[in-house]
């Protein structure tokens, strides 16, 4: 069988690996042609398009760099057709993966959507296109089951957290440890470049406050010490690891996140968190705008949670001096990290089992079978 | 006065420290037929049959051998006979003694305390240390857990202390307290480390007692994989401090997941040749190719985990099954290691790296238990062996590398410490004067 599998940022390279582990677990001769990053790539061939090219978050990001994305939406489906899988799966990307869907779909190809887009956060009126143009769709947490089933949306599958499966794989490592035997704390300031240029300078305060403890930056060896040093050489409590955040989480007494997956995966390794976002200020009135009201948290915790479990510091709210205030709630006080440890137990019972990758794989397969 | 005060002081502590000896059964796993013994530190006395001194003061670069003899244990000492002994004893002249022993064919180890030797049943060397309690717990602690951080071996220290003192007559009709294997607990050398002993000395006089106030049972394994099992899952009694609870900390750890694949045939066939269940009918078979844990059960198709476990020799009875129809292989894919009743070592490192206290940490695995401590124990002798200890662990910080030779060991650097500090205060000047006022009062 042939497969056509489009992850365009560094989870989606992360959960394709693990899908395609699973693909070939089932379908050892399988053919996959793939957009992905270095992890995937581990697992078979070389990406048609490495996530390093791909990574724009944010309405006006995307805007700055729209000729490049329409230039890969153009190449994306030329190279489908020349390819001819049976199969294409998206993983999460929805501004890309929906375009290319429709036009899937349109030439008779079969479509699987992994990691669903949040719909129930935004864009809730892209679920009709959805119904349309997928024979798949798995999403990945526990609560988007009633707002598919709400919305009539049989195609729809819970096949669990895929973050699951990257951390039950994960093979502990050296811990980090700080030279002088501070606790170590874990920034995790994102994966994109821009997104990294806003969340680490605000960091670094607290970095400088807290001498007594040891800061690691979560780095991605794509972006390189270049990129990494001149934001964070005014402190000498702070280095950058490379490629290793699961290490890291597994060594940290408590973290400092910008949100997205790594708050989940902070959680899953019982890191207390302060969770920081900001985004392109236009960005944020537009999503204001187009989210309203209509969720209560951002950092998946929460979400998942129901409940207010990891602070959350939101556009305005994310100054050094409420990022300081909150960092001392996560380090100080001891009823308050307990209180968070408690909470995350309850997001470990709501996610359940590892296995998403298995699971999806095995949807892949009965689709293409039927 | 002040000087009588001291003396009768440390005759005191002398007294009840060393009235708190264990005898260790070491290598009791092994068949010792010749053992090579070299002194790490201190000096030995090496006595025979009804105390007859062989040799004085046996120390550094002396090698002594010992082999059975009929009943007797051969003696040479670098290269000359001494004999044949029916017990060969080496008494340590100081506090601060360490032995390396080397037995043929099997890996060395160094213990301090003293030595007794004879001759088992079986005609091979039966070797016991006699050592203080608490230098034991220190062994265990080391050779139990592992980690970077004392509080660490503070929990295993207590956990391993409350077995010791509930079990302290386990091998009582051998002759000796415990073994050093897993049996008893891990005793596989010396505490080395001096963070470790910290650790012990830290909780010192600590141990777990349920709501009676009696010592309970502390199993320990080594990672629970998610949730901790009930005694009476595992075992026949329902313990009211061995409840299964959910244990987030034991996720991503190094035992934290195992998988084992074998082929389909043999895992049915395991099933209906061991426990005659009829494979052939489709319920079965389908429980046992597509049996899934998301939280521990007990049984599977009626059979008791347990006994799948010892039969596939398996890490742990949390496990579900991945049937492969095509390769007619099933994946055993499971969590944890050990039997996961109590506490998770694992889980334990965890809790400690993310600031959990100790005492925390054991009514987590030890449901409604509390923790003991014990009025009697010798306050300022324990006080100021963790500050002396505190001390050498901050000198070691200081250190640009740490290399570690018979004179850097800690316990001589220790002792030696001690040494300054009483010689500071006999050499005191005020002291002097004291003296000799109460020299004139007498």
């Amino acid at each position: 069988m042939k497969y056509y599998i489009i992850a365009g940022e560094a989870s989606g390279d992360l959960h394709g690996a693990n899908l395609m582990r699973s693909i070939l677990r089932k379908d050892p001769n399988a053919e996959i042609r793939y957009w992905g990053g270095d992890a995937m790539q581990e697992v078979q061939g070389h990406p048609v398009r490495h996530i390093r090219d791909l990574a724009y978050m944010g309405i006006v990001e995307v805007a700055a760099h729209l000729s490049t994305v329409l230039g890969n939406i153009r190449f994306c489906k030329e190279d489908i057709l020349a390819f001819n899988p049976d199969v294409i799966v998206y993983i999460d990307y929805p501004g890309f993966n929906l375009k290319i869907a429709k036009f899937a779909h349109a030439h008779g190809f079969k479509n699987v959507h992994y990691i669903s887009p949040q719909l129930w956060a935004w864009k809730k009126g892209r679920i009709k296109s959805m119904r349309n143009v997928l024979d798949k769709l798995c999403y990945i947490l526990p609560f988007e089951q009633d707002f598919y089933a709400n919305n009539n949306f049989p195609k729809a599958v819970y096949v669990g957290h895929p973050l699951l499966d990257a951390a039950s794989r994960y093979v502990v490592g050296e811990p980090i440890t700080a030279p002088d035997g501070k606790k170590i704390v874990a920034l995790l300031p994102g994966s994109r470049r821009m997104e990294l240029k806003k969340t680490l300078p605000k960091m670094m305060a607290v970095v400088k406050a807290y001498p007594q403890y040891h800061f690691v930056v979560a780095g991605m060896t794509l972006l390189g010490d270049s990129f990494y040093k001149p934001l964070i050489e005014k402190a000498d409590n702070i280095t950058v690891v490379y490629d290793r955040t699961y290490d890291l989480l597994a060594s940290a007494f408590a973290a400092i996140v910008c949100s997205g997956t790594a708050t989940l995966e902070a959680a899953l390794f019982n890191v207390p968190q302060v969770v920081c976002y900001r985004a392109n200020a236009v960005s944020a009135a537009i999503a204001r705008v187009l989210i309203g009201d209509k969720i209560r948290f951002i950092s998946l915790p929460n979400l998942i949670a129901d409940l207010a479990i990891v602070s959350e510091l939101i556009q305005d709210d994310f100054t050094e001096s409420r990022l300081m205030e909150e960092f001392a709630k996560v380090t100080d006080d001891v009823d308050n990290r307990q209180r968070i440890i408690t909470g995350y137990s309850k997001i470990h019972h709501l996610l359940g089992d590892a296995g998403a990758s298995d699971r999806t794989a095995e949807e892949i397969y009965s689709l293409m079978n039927q | 006065m002040k000087r009588i005060g001291i003396i009768l002081c440390l005759l005191l502590l002398a007294y009840e420290v060393s009235a708190e000896r264990v005898k260790v059964r070491l290598f009791s796993n092994n068949t010792v037929d010749l053992i090579n013994i070299s002194f790490d530190l201190g000096k030995y006395n090496l006595y025979g049959n009804d105390s007859t001194l062989i040799e004085p003061e046996v120390g550094d670069g002396k090698s002594v051998e010992l082999t059975p003899n009929g009943r007797m244990v051969h003696v040479s000492i670098d290269g000359y006979d001494y004999g044949s002994h029916a017990k060969v004893s080496f008494v340590a002249t100081d506090t601060a003694c360490i032995l390396c022993l080397n037995p043929r064919n099997i890996k060395q180890r160094t213990y301090e305390g003293d030595l007794v030797v004879t001759v088992g049943k079986n005609g091979k060397l039966f070797i016991i240390n006699e050592v203080e309690f608490e230098t034991y717990i220190a062994g265990v602690a080391q050779s139990e857990i592992y980690g970077n951080h004392t509080d660490i071996f503070r929990v295993q220290s207590i956990i391993s202390r409350t077995w010791a003192m509930k079990n302290i007559h386990k091998h009582k009709n051998e002759g000796y307290n415990f073994c050093d294997q897993v049996h008893c607990q891990a005793y596989l050398n010396r505490c080395v480390r001096p963070d470790i002993m910290l650790g012990t000395m830290q909780s010192a006089g600590m141990t777990i007692v349920d709501s009676e106030g009696k010592l309970i049972d502390t199993p320990f394994h080594s990672n629970s994989g998610g949730q901790t099992a009930n005694s009476e899952d595992v075992w026949r009694s329902a313990l009211p401090y061995l409840r299964s609870v959910p244990d987030t900390f034991s996720y991503h750890m190094r035992q934290s997941e195992w998988v084992k694949v074998i082929t389909e045939d043999k895992w049915l066939n395991y099933f209906s040749s061991k426990h005659n269940l009829n494979i052939q009918a489709d319920s079965i078979r389908q429980e046992l190719l597509q049996f899934a844990q998301s939280t521990r059960k007990v049984r599977i198709c009626g059979v008791p985990l347990t006994r799948v476990r010892t039969d596939f020799q398996l890490k742990s009875t949390f496990f579900s099954v991945l049937y492969d129809s095509a390769a007619h292989k099933v994946t055993l894919s499971g969590h944890g290691f050990g039997h996961g009743v109590g506490l998770s070592q694992e889980g334990t490192i965890r809790m400690v790296g993310l600031g959990i206290s100790y005492d925390s940490i054991i009514h987590h695995y030890y449901t409604g238990s509390r923790i003991h401590f014990d009025e009697d124990l010798p306050h300022t002798y324990v006080e100021n062996y963790i500050k002396q200890i505190a001390q050498i662990i901050e000198e070691d910080k200081q250190k640009s590398t740490q290399t570690v030779s018979k004179k850097d060991d800690w316990l001589g650097r220790l002792f030696r410490l001690r040494d300054r500090e009483e010689r500071e205060e006999v050499y005191d000047p005020n002291q002097d004067e004291l003296d000799s006022d109460w020299q004139y009062d007498w």
